[in-house]
């Protein structure tokens, strides 16, 4: 009788445990704003590395968002197609297309991979020369921004402004005139040192690969664009101190059930925050970070294909207020990420130079050498 | 509504000029427009570095001297990705190229495009013969 | 830690390249870590060799912070991390931010030539061995002019002596440059400070001054060390 009676209880339990996990695994998650309308099927559960962490590995190219504009409604002068009253009666509210309006966008006539087109008819050498760029896909939200609600970068601090105005790019301001003279009026991209954060985690109009691998108590993500490899080691809480500054900040990360958030502090000031390579960033590449800048990720998969990222960020030097970025990101394993030595051949300090030299003095040169 | 409608043509626009923009840089900054050049020489070396790859060629000069020119094109991880190969445009190719010359005037040009002598067209993988791939296959 | 940075081969304690550096600059003494002693050149190879030596600060990458290459990056004389999950491996070094994958699922052709070349590894019993190809042949050995061209073939072996030790062995091969292939093998220490981790050294920035020279004004340079004008 007593064994039964606890052979009872013990079946209950295990009976109560398992509908409870085959609950958490069984039941589908329907496609809806909360997942970026990308839905879990039933029966899915996430993959664990063998040492019991959930497991992200694999590579997730930044351009499955290349085409989704950072800011909302954001008026760009130089758009040769945006209509100013289409973009004055656009909704800063309206944080995803209708299924219509994200079928009409899919099948836009020119959605269609151009550059295999191109190819296709003989165009390589214009593919060649001309510069081409990594495949893009659209996204069914209508920016990478969701908080301010808006859909907009915060405004700067009167500081964040002063910083601002002397940063220096070969991307203009609005009617800028740009004058190179030494390698100090270039930004850190141009130069190869580093595309900084939080634009790293951006994508650009090439070399969008990203990997993220992952070992007993690290994790790593890896950057094809300037090779750079951040380190997240897990539940280390050993201080580093102020003093210690870095391109790519200081990063910790842990886990908060499966989804592994990261925080980045100890920044050296000087990248810009943006690069225009971004749709619908603001021009010039001047959006200043500062050293107390923090830096909070998300990753969360919701699927055997994607995750859901989110990258938030604070500075109280430059900005009234944080910023954060939701957009989903795509398992590509069959995704090349290629060295991207930039220092070793770059020309655009000495070629860009010689071109400002040259306008400037209205002489021509022959282009000067670098060692 | 009208909004939407106008959101989902701004960003049609914007998928044509994020096609149309050159790799790495504003090009009217470095590249004069008002200096187009077309050249024929023939394929001295590609090097296909970041951040941009570079084409040289021999162009052969009226008085029979050689002037080498170096052509910029885009990154090679993209070009890998897109099905090019490090020998798609081999060492020796009669090429005709065109584009826009360096403001400084020195001998460095961005390109518009290039094209087998003739008239016909560069395919991914030519070893300087007319023809696509498919063609060469059906013989 | 080994001297095999300033030079493979045995080398005594030396002046280092750059007089105003004094004590700070020397190269210390180092017994090789090439099997056999000497790297098997190829007599027109072995003049290029010193050609390099002789023209070391214009001619060696690592002036320029250009990427190191392999097997240099092994020994360069800052940490680098193996991130070793059950699938690819990722090799973080300090230096530059130089990163390798080792590929240990499907083959990866080099389909470009490269600074740190395409590695391919796999495992003999408890040997990762490392296949390394596709060089650019741009990257030195060490900063003694030791050098390879784009025919450089690596087989890399990594293996525990014990838990804290890793035995690093590197099988180099170029029949541009060398008369058969060699070996080279020491061991690697742990980092054991608690919470080690990598710090960054992204060093294009600390030679900018240095590598463009045609375009700085004359006055632009800061002063050298013993207050010297540039």
């Amino acid at each position: 009788m007593q064994a039964t009676y606890r052979i009872g209880i013990c079946a209950a339990s295990l009976a109560v445990l398992t509908s409870i996990s085959w609950g958490q695994s069984r039941q589908a998650i329907p496609p809806s704003e909360a997942n970026f309308f990308i839905g879990t099927p039933a029966g899915w559960v996430h993959p664990k590395t063998p040492w019991g962490d959930p497991d992200l590995q694999g590579i997730w190219p930044l351009n499955n968002a290349g085409i989704t504009p950072l800011q909302r409604c954001f008026a760009r002068q130089r758009f040769p197609g945006a209509d100013p009253e289409k973009v004055a009666a656009c909704d800063p509210h309206k944080e995803f297309l209708t299924e219509e309006e994200f079928n009409k966008l899919k099948n836009a006539p020119k959605m269609p991979d151009r550059y295999a087109a191109a190819v296709k008819e003989g165009e390589a050498g214009r593919a060649f020369v001309t510069g081409i760029v990594d495949d893009m896909t659209p996204l069914r939200q209508t920016s990478l921004i969701f908080d301010p609600p808006d859909g907009k970068l915060p405004e700067m601090t009167p500081e964040g402004r002063r910083m601002a105005a002397a940063m220096k790019s070969t991307w203009p301001l609005p009617g800028e005139n740009l004058v190179f003279e030494t390698y100090h009026d270039f930004d850190l991209w141009d130069r190869c040192i580093t595309r900084g954060m939080p634009v790293s985690m951006f994508p650009f109009r090439y070399n969008n690969g990203i990997q993220i691998v992952q070992a007993p108590g690290q994790v790593v993500i890896l950057l094809e664009m300037i090779h750079d490899a951040r380190i997240v080691p897990l539940n280390d809480n050993t201080p580093v101190s102020p003093e210690i500054k870095q391109w790519m900040g200081i990063s910790r990360g842990h886990w908060e059930g499966n989804t592994l958030v990261v925080e980045t502090t100890n920044f050296k000031a000087g990248a810009s925050a943006t690069n225009t390579a971004v749709i619908a960033s603001p021009p010039g590449n001047r959006f200043p970070t500062s050293d107390q800048m923090k830096i909070t990720e998300r990753f969360k998969r919701i699927n055997s294909e994607y995750l859901i990222y989110e990258i938030k960020t604070e500075d109280p030097v430059v900005l009234t207020h944080s910023w954060t970025a939701r957009f989903p990101l795509k398992l590509e394993q069959d995704y090349k990420l290629l060295e991207y030595s930039c220092q070793e051949d770059n020309r655009v300090v000495p070629d860009w130079i010689s071109v400002s030299r040259a306008e400037r003095s209205g002489k021509t040169t022959a282009a000067p050498t670098r060692r | 509504m009208k909004g939407t409608l106008g959101l989902v043509a701004a960003a049609g626009a914007v998928l044509i000029s994020a096609f149309q923009l050159p790799a790495h840089h504003a090009f009217t900054a470095e590249f004069d427009v008002k200096k187009p050049v077309k050249l024929r020489g023939i394929v001295a070396r590609v090097e296909m570095v970041n951040p941009h790859s570079w084409i040289y060629i021999d162009v052969k000069n009226e008085d029979g001297t050689t002037t080498q020119w170096m052509l910029e094109a885009g990154s090679p991880n993209v070009l890998i990705r897109r099905g090019f190969t490090k020998t798609s445009l081999p060492k020796g190719t009669d090429v005709i190229f065109e584009g826009f010359q360096a403001k400084d005037g020195s001998n460095r040009a961005n390109g518009r495009d290039i094209t087998l002598p003739d008239g016909k067209k560069l395919f991914v993988g030519s070893t300087g013969t007319e023809g696509p791939p498919e063609e060469t296959k059906k013989q | 830690m080994n001297t095999a940075y300033w030079d493979l081969e045995d080398h005594s304690a030396q002046p280092g390249p750059v007089l105003e550096l004094g004590a700070i600059g020397v190269i210390p003494a180092g017994r090789s870590v090439v099997e056999g002693g000497a790297i098997p050149y190829k007599p027109e190879a072995f003049a290029k060799k010193k050609e390099n030596l002789a023209k070391r600060l214009k001619l060696d990458p690592e002036v320029k912070c250009y990427l190191p290459g392999v097997p240099r990056a092994t020994y360069m004389p800052y940490p680098f991390q193996i991130v070793q999950s059950q699938n690819d491996i990722l090799i973080a070094y300090t230096y530059d931010s130089a990163t390798r994958i080792v590929y240990t699922g499907k083959h990866h052709d080099a389909d470009l030539d490269t600074w740190m070349g395409t590695s391919n590894g796999k495992w003999e019993g408890d040997t990762l061995v490392v296949d390394v190809t596709g060089f650019n042949g741009r990257a030195w050995l060490d900063r003694s002019g030791n050098f390879a061209t784009d025919s450089l073939h690596v087989v890399e072996r990594y293996s525990m002596l014990d838990a804290n030790t890793l035995n690093y062995e590197a099988t180099i091969e170029d029949p541009a440059v060398f008369t058969r292939p060699w070996n080279i093998s020491f061991p690697l220490y742990r980092h054991r400070e608690k919470n080690a981790r990598l710090l960054e050294l992204k060093c294009v920035e600390f030679v900018e001054d240095l590598v463009y020279t045609d375009t700085r004004k004359p006055g632009d340079l800061p002063a050298g060390p013993t207050g010297q004008k540039r």
